[in-house]
């Protein structure tokens, strides 16, 4: 039992990155809901995995390649296309992003086929091995999972309260059309910000690869889970994602290791329905 | 009137905002080193004319040019880039950030960022109140205080011309009185100001020249210390 609630929390704390690019999209870019953000996770997935058969490179490492590359997309698609439509339409978003996810995810059957995959394989060093902690056994991977997801929130604290576009994407979170008048290109800004959120959906999909297995129609469950994450946790808050990610990750853990994994899904999605109808903003939200 | 160049200039500018004809046919010309009044009745266009030169909005006709180089149809951040700072009409202060990092903001261009610890420290002596409330989130500061943050983030962007959009709206006399001072200091760093405010008398007190607005229009343009001699112009236009 106690072995369940510890893996729930570490991989939670996956959730929550996953969850927290959810978040900073939301906020950053005039509360775009960014509907494909499950197929970010999953192209993490791929991408790793192509960087480490193709290059040989461990999965952990194969970040410093596909993070980057996830950077770029998510940079164009929103220059390029989210941008377009939000300034004109922004109702079209939704749909634009809608299609956005079914191209990735039928890119991903096509190039790689619908048969699952996993990135453990590839990591027997860490992925396939348990350790004792205090007695009690656990497989390594959740552990490493727990430690990489508080880096990363970590990471993006630092950058957001003392970097300098760190600062311009809160304040254009908050004020889009101000920041224009002290130079700010809130059009930048909002590239900039997807592109980080699909970062951080990536790196959630690598740890997820090892962790567990993929296939390219997970998509949705991901995003279902990032869904959850901030509205228990409260957009807009690093601490709200990790606390989200968290619950998501034991009500996960507990729910399949007790009833099953379908009803998983079923009590998660009821939580989280419980949650937005008697307090909206979360754990540590504002009211949007 | 001490001035050498024309900093900014506008030409016969038609702007429409939202299907409406707000502006006709403005022209206006602004020396450097001094202080320009723009005065008139809510719905004048007063706002949408400084809207308009930080580029917010773009001219239907006409030509607005800073320093000689036209800036009508640039993107608003480039504007500021340049130099065209402006305190907006309600301050629009980033409140849940903190009174720091408000006056962060205001020298993001990489181009402002060079003597930035020097910037805050002048800053800080220009507005004691700002210092003490460092790290206090902007949205928690009284009234008279935001308006003084909101003057000094746009300080913070080195401004070539500063534009003040009523910056003593909503505010008790006594705190209007010390914004006036503050403007005055400014006035005396010998930064070029386009003052926007409710207060005839005293806008036209503070500047050296205003240009009066009605229904869009310029409708009389003159020095401020001869429009507040003229008891009749003050009398027909104001009712002073």
């Amino acid at each position: 039992m106690i072995e369940v609630i510890l893996m729930g929390i570490f991989v939670g704390g996956v959730y929550g990155i996953v969850g927290l690019g959810l978040s900073l999209i939301f906020t950053g870019i005039r509360y775009t809901m960014n509907v494909s953000h499950g197929q970010m996770v999953v192209l993490g997935c791929y991408l790793s995995f192509s960087t480490v058969t193709l290059l040989r490179l461990d999965p952990l490492l194969s970040a410093l390649v596909v993070l980057p590359v996830v950077f770029c997309i998510g940079l164009a698609l929103q220059y390029s296309l989210i941008n377009r439509v939000m300034l004109r339409e922004p109702a079209g978003r939704i749909p634009l992003i809608l299609g956005i996810g079914l191209i990735v995810e039928n890119f991903l059957l096509i190039l790689y086929g619908p048969d699952a995959k996993s990135l453990t394989p590839y990591a027997p060093s860490y992925a396939g091995r348990s350790i004792t902690l205090f007695g009690i056994s656990l497989p390594f991977i959740y552990l490493i999972d727990f430690i990489a997801a508080m880096a990363a929130m970590i990471f993006v604290y630092i950058f957001l309260k003392y970097t300098f576009i760190g600062r311009a994407i809160r304040a254009t979170s908050e004020d889009p059309i101000t920041v224009n008048l002290f130079g700010v290109n809130d059009k930048r800004m909002y590239a900039i910000t997807f592109g980080i959120g699909a970062v951080l959906a990536a790196l959630g999909g690598i740890f997820v690869g090892l962790t567990y297995a993929f296939e390219p129609s997970y998509g949705h469950i991901y995003l279902g889970m990032a869904f959850s994450v901030i509205i228990l946790g409260g957009i807009g808050s690093i601490r709200g994602a990790l606390v989200g990610g968290v619950i998501v990750g034991l009500v996960q853990a507990l729910a399949s290791y007790y009833i099953g994994i379908a009803y998983a899904f079923l009590i998660q999605n009821l939580i989280t329905l419980i949650v937005l109808y008697l307090k909206p903003e979360g754990i540590f939200g504002y009211e949007v | 009137m001490n001035s050498e160049d024309v900093l900014l200039e506008i030409n016969n500018i038609d702007v429409s905002y939202e299907y409406i004809d707000v502006l006709r046919d403005i022209s206006m010309k602004i020396h450097e080193r001094t202080t320009v009044a723009l005065v008139g009745p809510n719905g004048a266009g007063k706002s949408t004319l400084i809207k308009t030169i930080s580029g917010l909005i773009h001219p239907k006709k006409g030509t607005i040019k800073f320093k000689g180089e036209r800036i009508d149809h640039l993107p608003p951040w480039r504007i500021a880039d340049l130099g065209v700072i402006q305190v907006p009409e309600g301050r629009k202060l980033f409140t849940r950030m903190t009174v720091k990092e408000n006056l962060l903001m205001g020298c993001y261009p990489k181009t402002k960022r060079k003597n930035m610890t020097q910037k805050l420290k002048e800053i800080y002596e220009l507005f004691p109140v700002l210092a003490e409330r460092e790290n206090q989130k902007a949205g928690t500061l009284s009234g008279g205080e935001q308006q003084m943050l909101a003057i000094a983030r746009s300080l913070m962007a080195d401004p070539k011309l500063l534009m003040l959009d009523e910056v003593t709206l909503g505010l008790a006399p006594k705190v209007r009185e010390d914004i006036y001072k503050k403007v005055d200091e400014i006035k005396q760093l010998g930064i070029t100001i386009l003052l926007v405010d409710e207060n005839i008398k005293r806008s036209l007190e503070i500047s050296d020249y205003a240009y009066i607005m009605g229904s869009g229009r310029i409708t009389l343009e003159g020095r401020s210390k001869e429009i507040l001699k003229s008891k009749e112009l003050m009398k027909a236009y104001f009712g002073v």
